[in-house]
């Protein structure tokens, strides 16, 4: 374990003045051994002579990317931002309004930037570390996830309203009885008439899942032969690793979770809970116990944290939480029926 | 940068010509891919045009481009939800060198061969001693950035001096 402090205290070297405490410590450790006065030289000289990456070996064509950025530059995002909610309740209201009629996608998109082809016609709506709500030319709404990227044609709202997802969007679209309104969302298509939805295409998902909360959506793939037609509480996978797109047995209603802040549970196998909450929270929950993955489990939060709704779990099946790592968490022991 | 809030095309060029190449090797020290390098430098340059009457820069102007690429790879890294404290990556038999026996290992020589290793680090080894080497991270940081714990953070390091120091006596007994 000194050797971790020692790997410290060098890579700190390198950029500051070490301070007494840890001059001490490394002078201490190199004269306590040859091996540690060697284990101390081999890391100073490994440090001294890393790649620079200044003197470039790789050329990059900086004319053609710059084309290509000033190409989508030009293209300003025709955005209007929805006006932001004023308190945080009243903006949970608002998205529980939304939730009326939901579809989910969740997925993995690869080729977002193929299917628009040239990014000059093109659109883009991004966001970083926030949620960001836009209006679209033809009045259906967005309120897109962190981290994500809508990307319209140019044509958007004239001719065919189709869009391309990557990340995770909810949409409330303007009906228009001639107009469908489609989403692209990595293989997936996800066809809706006058409704409002959901899409989560996030690059780490294995799968492309759709639900509807309400209202009527239309999902295939270019891959599969099958589509299928989803209602109320309806939802649906595309596994990418077969290709095959079903429909599910039970809804997913913690779909839209990431903005409405509620996980609720009604009866359903711990394993699925489990699942809804790792993408809640964006964590890794593993259960040493298997055979608890089928118990039945039912529970309702209001915009909890991780720590309280594995708490609560735990209580009820008694099992004791390790914490792993900053995001990650080992449920051991456990009671199950 | 006034004349790039002012939307001066051309001075946006010549930042861009300036600092585009520079930029992607600061990517390319952190991830294996030259192409999503590239594709990240293109994000923060449009980025930057695209909120420029927003951005306010107090530091310098190649300061500011550094850290928005460095945070939007750490996001990219973050979003492939990379398990860090995870081994299964196989540790990759580092390519050795050709080399003449009575050369001494120094200079330009053992440049290369710690290079080489370096570059065949197992991607979540080289992230994160990319970070605390090249972006002059302190663990606490480097840790908080990737969402992961100083231990992980420690075993890393260790990892990755531990792979380096093994190519280099590999190299030195042939």
């Amino acid at each position: 374990m000194t050797e971790y402090k020692i790997i410290e205290i060098l890579m700190k070297e390198a950029h500051t003045e070490l301070s007494q405490e840890e001059r001490r410590l490394l002078d201490q450790f190199r004269a306590e051994s040859a091996d540690n006065a060697a284990f101390v030289e081999e890391n100073i000289q490994i440090l001294n002579n890393m790649p620079t990456y200044d003197n470039m070996d790789l050329e990059f064509v900086v004319e053609e990317a710059l084309t290509k950025v000033n190409n989508k530059k030009e293209t300003p995002s025709k955005v209007v931002s929805l006006p932001r909610a004023t308190s945080a309740v009243e903006k949970k209201t608002k998205y529980f309004a939304w939730l009326a009629a939901a579809v989910v996608v969740f997925g993995l998109s690869t080729f977002i930037y193929n299917f628009l082809g040239h990014s000059s016609d093109t659109m883009v709506y991004s966001t970083d570390s926030d949620m960001e709500s836009f209006l679209l030319s033809d009045g259906s709404e967005v309120l897109l996830n962190k981290n994500s990227t809508l990307t319209l044609s140019n044509e958007f709202g004239d001719q065919l309203r189709e869009m391309q997802l990557e990340g995770e969007a909810y949409f409330k679209v303007k009906n228009m009885d001639d107009q469908p309104f489609i989403v692209n969302a990595g293989l997936v298509k996800v066809e809706v008439v006058g409704t409002q939805f959901n899409v989560n295409n996030r690059q780490s998902n294995k799968a492309i899942a759709v639900f509807v909360n309400e209202g009527k959506v239309k999902v295939s793939s270019s891959k599969s032969r099958t589509k299928v037609l989803l209602s109320a509480n309806e939802s649906c996978q595309f596994d990418k690793q077969t290709n095959t797109l079903v429909k599910a047995e039970a809804g997913q209603s913690n779909a839209t979770s990431w903005f409405s802040k509620n996980l609720s549970f009604n009866n359903v196998p711990l394993g699925s809970a489990i699942e809804d909450i790792e993408a809640h929270f964006d964590i890794d929950v593993s259960v040493d116990k298997v055979s608890c993955l089928d118990s039945l489990y039912t529970s309702l939060f209001n915009d909890p944290n991780a720590d309280e709704v594995l708490k609560t779990i735990s209580s009820v099946f008694d099992f004791q939480i390790i914490q792993k790592g900053d995001k990650s968490y080992q449920l051991a022991g456990g009671k199950c029926e | 940068m006034q004349q790039i809030k002012a939307g001066d095309n051309s001075a946006y060029d010549t930042l861009f010509r300036k600092y585009y190449s520079y930029l992607c090797m600061v990517v390319l020290r952190m991830t294996h891919s030259k192409e999503q390098a590239e594709d990240i430098v293109q994000e923060v340059f449009l980025d930057l045009w695209r909120k420029k009457e927003q951005i306010e820069i107090n530091s310098a102007v190649k300061a500011y481009l550094h850290r928005s690429v460095v945070n939007k790879t750490l996001n990219k890294i973050r979003d492939k939800k990379l398990d860090f404290d995870r081994d299964e990556e196989k540790l990759q038999s580092v390519p050795t060198m050709q080399h003449t026996p009575l050369q001494k290992m120094q200079g330009e020589e053992l440049q290369n061969v710690i290079k080489t290793a370096f570059e065949s680090l197992p991607e979540k080894c080289r992230i994160v001693f990319s970070m605390v080497k090249y972006e002059a991270m302190s663990y606490k940081e480097t840790a908080e950035k990737l969402e992961i714990s100083v231990k992980t953070v420690e075993n890393q390091m260790s990892k990755a001096l531990r792979i380096m120091r093994a190519a280099i006596n590999e190299y030195k007994r042939q």
